[in-house]
């Protein structure tokens, strides 16, 4: 009989301490996060929440914004340049992104073997990455350039190969904006997968090896799995990289020839400030928002929704 | 203040304003808020880099008296953002030096304040320039420097062809045929692609006898047949073999002209310092011919007309002291330091000194001011229209499409923008 009332009451007693201990934590755990929450909601969460309601604007930045409902929407499906634009970040994404995927795991698995002079090779995989895009973008129009004055033409004029306009012509430039894409992007993806690689306890191989797993199928069976939600934050990154390729086209082609490099961003810089309709741009924003989402979901499912 | 959705619309948009007037606004600064008595903010396209801005602060305008300034230096590529963006934030520079055609759009958005024509009193500026810089019958602007775009030849592949200096074409078609004699053998008879590809079909639009906008530019103008032809005389001459897209020149790289790939370049008067600088033995009176653009007709010759032209923001709080900058800035003594540095020429026709007169492209263009016509802007609608053109002009030139629908799409847009005016 004191043992079954007695319970009760120690519990009726411990569960007021117990809260008032999982209220101060939860209390601390907002003060901590407080600062990285205000910095998100002041410069993450209130632009974006502006763009959408300028999204329903027009806005040319020199009078006030007037309501404009969904015509700018309505504006953007009729816009054939934009989904061009839109194609245009498909196409490299869907061919750069694996590419360099690929050619990082590959360069990440060689240089965790070991040799000698890994760490020079490392250095040059990553330089890419650390040099301002401008600066890569002035080195590749020297590569590109049309004429004998080009590397590539330079090169090819030896191997009898003719001139090449590359970036002068509409069926050349973005193959040739890929190209780009991909030895810049290649560093650090390199980078991250070596790391990864690095995580992976040796024990597992050895153990495969002694049951007889050849080379490809450790690399199948154990490498492959374990580098999963590295491949998946890879490819997240790339995809939202890939649509966020500015500068490059800016520098490189400017959209050109006749469009043919154009991609979603440089048309928002276009709509936005060189033709001042900063309602349509907002527009563009969000539907690229949207498309983003939208990626990252399928690339979740993609690779399996793992990303621990 | 009554809080309602067009309210919180306009605080929504003047803070994305000033965030991207963050955002661009670096160094230099503008002083902002239009300067005041003794100090005046400019924002500039020229003069850019250590030798220029020393010339322009150090040497210009360190002789206008008790005052100070804060000058902007950009690019014109970034020039349209940058005053923009200016004007959403409520800090436009006093001074504003601005391109032709560039007038209409923000007189019409009431960026630039009336300047008394007085202004070029005794100046000796061509009156033909001033057709850039009014709107609707008054003047906002002062034309600076004018970028004039001429065709600048080898006269050894003319002599080679057979082609004197007094029996050259005074008409397109005949021009077209000449064009297919002095073809040198592996390249162009005229680079067309290193310029602008706006410009250029603007300047054969010109040689049609068309304008972009109607005289008041509140319509589309060159849907009336002069926009097809003058594209499709850009592609014949594709057709022909005479000029290729894929031969134009690269950043950083002398011009197919001055590697003689290009027997003809349509040149900016702009390129003189690089020219003299990097082919010296090309641009000679001996070795290199200049001529204007005929006329599809056989009338007067065109020439592409650009420029820099001086304004004074509506903003300013002192406009009265950015007049006397302005006149200060044309006066010749102040503009040929000025033309020295960044090698265009001058809007004044009567600066008799070598600087003006070793520059073979200035002194032509002078010669030829009456020629001059700004073919591209005439409307508020302009600035809005611009980026676009040349997408479409280039789609036609790689055939991707012809050039009726090429500027069928033009007139589209360029139609849809001025709904917006």
């Amino acid at each position: 009989m004191t043992t079954t009332t007695a319970a009760p009451a120690a519990t009726g007693r411990r569960a007021p301490r117990r809260q008032t201990l999982a209220r101060r934590q939860a209390v601390w755990g907002w003060v901590f996060a407080l600062p990285a929450t205000l910095h998100i909601a002041l410069w993450t969460g209130f632009p974006i929440l502006v763009a959408m309601l300028l999204s329903l604007t027009h806005y040319d930045m020199l009078n006030p914004p007037s309501w404009a409902g969904i015509s700018n929407y309505t504006a953007i499906a009729n816009d054939p340049l934009f989904w061009r634009a839109m194609w245009h970040n498909l196409i490299i994404a869907a061919v750069g992104i694996p590419v360099s995927m690929l050619l990082a795991l590959v360069l990440a698995v060689l240089l965790n073997q070991g040799v000698r002079g890994t760490g020079a090779f490392r250095t040059a995989v990553f330089l890419p990455h650390v040099t301002a895009t401008v600066a890569i973008a002035m080195i590749w129009l020297w590569i590109y350039s049309p004429g004998q004055n080009g590397l590539l033409n330079y090169v090819g004029g030896f191997l009898g190969i003719p001139n090449q306009p590359f970036l002068n012509s509409p069926s050349q430039a973005l193959p040739a904006v890929i190209l780009v894409t991909i030895w810049q992007g290649l560093g650090l993806k390199t980078m991250i997968y070596l790391a990864s690689l690095q995580t992976i306890d040796q024990q597992l191989y050895e153990a495969a090896e002694i049951d007889g797993a050849s080379a490809v199928q450790r690399f199948r069976h154990i490498t492959v799995p374990i580098l999963a939600p590295t491949t998946f934050f890879i490819l997240v990154t790339s995809i939202i990289g890939n649509f966020q390729t500015f500068d490059l086209i800016y520098v490189l082609t400017s959209g050109g020839p006749a469009n043919s490099t154009t991609v979603v961003t440089y048309e928002i810089y276009e709509t936005a400030f060189q033709q001042f309709r900063m309602g349509l741009a907002s527009a563009q924003s969000v539907v690229l928002l949207v498309v983003l989402v939208v990626l990252t979901v399928l690339a979740r499912r993609l690779t399996g929704g793992r990303d621990d | 203040m009554e809080l309602n959705r067009r309210n919180f619309l306009t605080a929504a948009g003047l803070g994305v304003g000033g965030l991207l007037l963050g955002a661009c606004g670096s160094g230099g600064g503008t002083g902002g808020g239009g300067g005041g008595t003794g100090r005046v903010s400019i924002l500039t396209p020229e003069f850019a880099g250590t030798e220029g801005k020393e010339t322009f602060e150090g040497t210009i305008l360190s002789g206008f008296p008790d005052t100070s300034f804060a000058v902007d230096y950009t690019d014109w590529n970034r020039l349209n953002e940058k005053l923009s963006a200016a004007v959403a934030g409520g800090v436009v520079a006093d001074l504003i030096m601005l391109g032709a055609g560039w007038v209409e759009p923000f007189a019409h958005k009431g960026v630039l304040a009336e300047l008394p024509d007085s202004l070029a009193d005794g100046k000796a500026i061509n009156e033909n320039l001033f057709t850039v810089a009014g709107y609707e019958g008054t003047t906002y602007a002062m034309p600076y420097f004018v970028d004039g775009r001429i065709l600048m030849y080898h006269r050894e592949m003319f002599d080679k062809a057979g082609i004197s200096e007094d029996a050259l074409p005074t008409n397109l078609e005949d021009f077209r045929e000449m064009l297919k004699e002095v073809k040198p053998d592996g390249g162009v008879a005229i680079d067309l692609f290193t310029q602008n590809l706006r410009q250029v079909w603007a300047h054969l639009l010109g040689a049609f006898g068309g304008s972009m906008f109607s005289e008041d530019g509140m319509s589309v103008a060159f849907t009336d047949g002069s926009g097809v032809d003058a594209l499709q005389y850009l592609l014949d001459l594709v057709d022909d073999g005479t000029i290729d897209f894929s031969v134009q020149g690269a950043e950083g790289q002398p011009r197919p002209w001055q590697q003689k790939v290009a027997a003809i370049d349509l040149q900016n008067s702009s390129a003189w310092p690089s020219l003299t600088e990097q082919t010296p033995e090309l641009v000679t009176p001996e070795s290199m011919g200049m001529m204007l653009l005929p006329s599809a007709d056989g009338g007067d010759p065109v020439m592409f007309q650009g420029g820099t032209l001086l304004a004074v923001s509506s903003r300013s709080k002192d406009p009265e002291l950015v007049q006397e900058l302005v006149s200060f800035l044309l006066e010749p003594e102040n503009m040929l330091p000025a033309v020295e540095m960044v090698g265009k020429v001058p809007s004044r026709d009567d600066l008799d000194d070598p600087i003006v007169t070793d520059n073979l492209m200035a002194t032509y263009i002078i010669d030829n001011f009456e020629y001059a016509t700004a073919y591209e802007g005439g409307s508020p609608a302009w600035m809005e229209v611009r980026g676009a053109v040349e997408g479409e002009i280039e789609a036609a030139v790689v055939g991707q499409k012809t050039a009726a629908e090429a500027i069928d799409a033009l007139a589209s847009l360029a139609n849809d923008a001025l709904t917006r005016v």
